[in-house]
């Protein structure tokens, strides 16, 4: 087990430096760069409004002239250290401002995937253990579920709630510590529209999931012994039927992170989706570089934390 | 022999349903009457289909009769509740056909077989250990059986296992649900040997359900056949085997690709080790 924990580890170091080189390289391909960034917006917009030297000036400044590898280096030599920079852009050290958004971004993210799992998983085995006609509800539901696009939604529930209803703020947000029930009313729209078709793939894999293990001999033979239904559906058959719904769990995590970019721009939600996106857009370097390292490691141990409860649910798993 | 024997069935008949409302349903069973002895076993044979398995779930309370009354030791366990079944499940239990399907694939193979005696017989974690590692001994599986888990058995292996679950409570009755059709032809013969081995120790009744008629000639001292949910034959193995009165009997022994050879050759296998197994 350590021995696993360990290899993943190592490799995820690789995957970490990987990921990160070919995002300065490609951030550096992109037409433009960053010291127009700066002139432009200390001028206007129209990009007139300096001279060739000042440009080249700035570019040496900032360290753009270096070949990609020094430059690379530059940053990594520091990173390893702790200290991902400061935005040349804004001034403000990345490491403060990645973790002032990161706080929205992993509500959203967790509340959605908790919200998503336990709708889902409750609405598939209810589906299972019931059948008939809830069943195929269950099934119709996913399929509707599956079909609406989330941008079309999101546009729909904030018509809804906040226009005409205007029972839920249809943008912004407020931390938890300055208000709970805000913070909770600012974010019911985003997760609604993050979790619905998320929540009936869940519903519609936990309940064949489920049927699958409930059509096993073994239940069969507990049912000739006088099982109860409880025991079998909860001692028996839930924890083989975790087993495809957990890989699920780990892939809508590390999905709704990349879905929050989207929902954090519709919402007005200040997450690292939108400051990602802005840094981009800017050719902010660091703070991309930022953003892409610390989504990394997220998905790295969320994949870490999905095999080890995969092996702890299947023992095929541990043998092999 | 007491009056009324280990299992009796009578006038048997279950229904399936249509998918649709208006859809004819099917009759999976149709009047079926047999009876099981005391240490004997009754072989039921017939084509998929013919409503064999069905039977055997009859009598395990896994579909519920449209008529008809099954009787275990004289007492009717037709429509037994879930709390009359887990008492019967100290008298009947079952091996089915797919040993991959019919262990918890996330319990230990001591869990599975230890839960009921903990459950049902409110045994201590010591005596239940002792108890199933002398089961498995029996079936020939060694002690260390009992901490692993069914991915690390073979088939044949996981078989031995499943019948061991199903001797943990010292049954009388054992359904055997095609408990070798779905093992390679070498295993197959161990495992209905162990069988055999097991009725000749332990004094068990089977109720013994396979298509293939040479290994329920093997297997048993009376043979049904059935054909869509009746029986259409039913008498000691040998005379049903060897000279079928029906048709369709007839067609099932033509049926078996190695009935030539059986023919040319004295008949020193089967049947006669059958009745000294029977006699023992």
């Amino acid at each position: 087990m350590l021995q696993l924990i360990a290899r993943r580890l190592s490799v995820s170091v690789l995957l970490i430096l990987l990921i990160s080189f070919l995002t300065f390289v490609l951030q550096s391909l992109a037409p433009g760069d960053v010291a127009k960034t700066i002139l432009n917006s200390g001028s206007g917009q129209l990009g007139g409004g300096y001279t060739d030297e000042q440009y080249q000036e700035l570019r040496r400044a900032l360290g753009l002239d270096q070949p990609l590898l020094v430059q690379y280096w530059d940053w990594l030599s520091h990173a390893i250290r702790g200290d991902l920079g400061v935005s040349p852009v804004s001034g403000v050290d990345v490491t403060s401002a990645i973790s002032s958004r990161l706080p929205v971004t992993v509500s959203l993210v967790v509340l959605g995937t908790v919200v998503t799992a336990a709708l889902g998983i409750g609405l598939g085995m209810i589906s299972a253990v019931r059948g008939g006609r809830l069943g195929r509800v269950v099934d119709v539901f996913s399929v509707i579920g599956f079909a609406l696009p989330n941008f079309w939604l999101a546009l729909l529930l904030v018509a809804l709630f906040a226009v005409s209803l205007g029972m839920l703020p249809a943008t912004g947000y407020v931390p938890i510590d300055v208000s709970p029930a805000e913070w909770a009313r600012s974010l019911i729209l985003p997760i609604a529209t993050l979790s619905l078709s998320a929540t009936a793939s869940f519903a519609k894999q936990t309940r064949d999931s489920m049927l699958d293990t409930l059509s096993r001999d073994f239940v069969r033979m507990l049912r000739a012994n006088g099982a109860s239904e409880a025991s079998i559906v909860f001692r028996h058959g839930l924890r083989n039927a975790a087993i495809p719904v957990v890989t699920l769990v780990g892939l809508l995590f590390i999905g709704l992170f990349s879905g929050a970019v989207f929902i954090e721009s519709v919402f007005a939600l200040p997450g690292m989706g939108r400051l990602a996106v802005q840094a981009t857009e800017q050719h902010d370097l660091p703070v991309v570089q930022g953003v892409v390292v610390v989504l990394t490691l997220v998905v790295v141990v969320t994949n870490l934390a999905v095999d080890l409860v995969y092996g702890w649910l299947n023992p095929k798993v541990r043998v092999s | 022999m007491t009056a009324s024997g280990l299992l009796e069935i009578q006038d048997l008949r279950v229904e399936f349903a249509g998918r649709r409302r208006h859809d004819a349903g099917v009759l999976a069973a149709d009047g079926v009457s047999l009876r099981i002895d005391d240490a004997e076993t009754l072989g039921l044979v017939g084509e998929s289909g013919s409503g064999k398995s069905t039977i055997g779930n009859a009598v395990l309370g896994l579909v519920k009769p449209a008529a008809g009354r099954i009787l275990f030791r004289g007492q009717d366990v037709t429509h037994a509740t879930t709390r009359e079944r887990r008492r019967l499940g100290q008298h009947i239990q079952v091996v089915f056909q797919d040993p991959y399907s019919s262990l918890n694939p996330s319990r230990t193979i001591g869990q599975t077989l230890g839960e009921q005696l903990r459950l049902v017989r409110g045994l201590d974690r010591r005596t239940t250990r002792i108890h199933v590692e002398n089961v498995l001994r029996q079936v020939g599986m060694p002690a260390d059986t009992m901490s692993r888990y069914p991915a690390e058995f073979s088939g044949g292996q996981r078989q031995r296992i499943a019948i061991a679950r199903a001797l943990v409570m010292e049954p009388d009755l054992v359904i055997c649900d095609e408990p070798t059709s779905a093992l390679d032809l070498s295993v197959q013969a161990q495992i209905l040997n162990l069988l055999l081995d097991l009725q000749a120790r332990l004094g068990l009744g089977y109720l013994f359900i396979s298509h293939d008629i040479d290994v329920v000639r093997h297997m048993s001292h009376r043979v049904a056949v059935l054909l869509h949910g009746r029986v259409v034959e039913q008498g000691p193995a040998e005379g049903v085997t060897r000279h079928p009165d029906h048709e369709y009997t007839r067609t099932l022994v033509a049926a078996v690709p190695s009935v030539d050879v059986a023919a040319e050759a004295p008949p020193n296998g089967r049947a006669p080790h059958r009745n000294e197994q029977g006699e023992a």
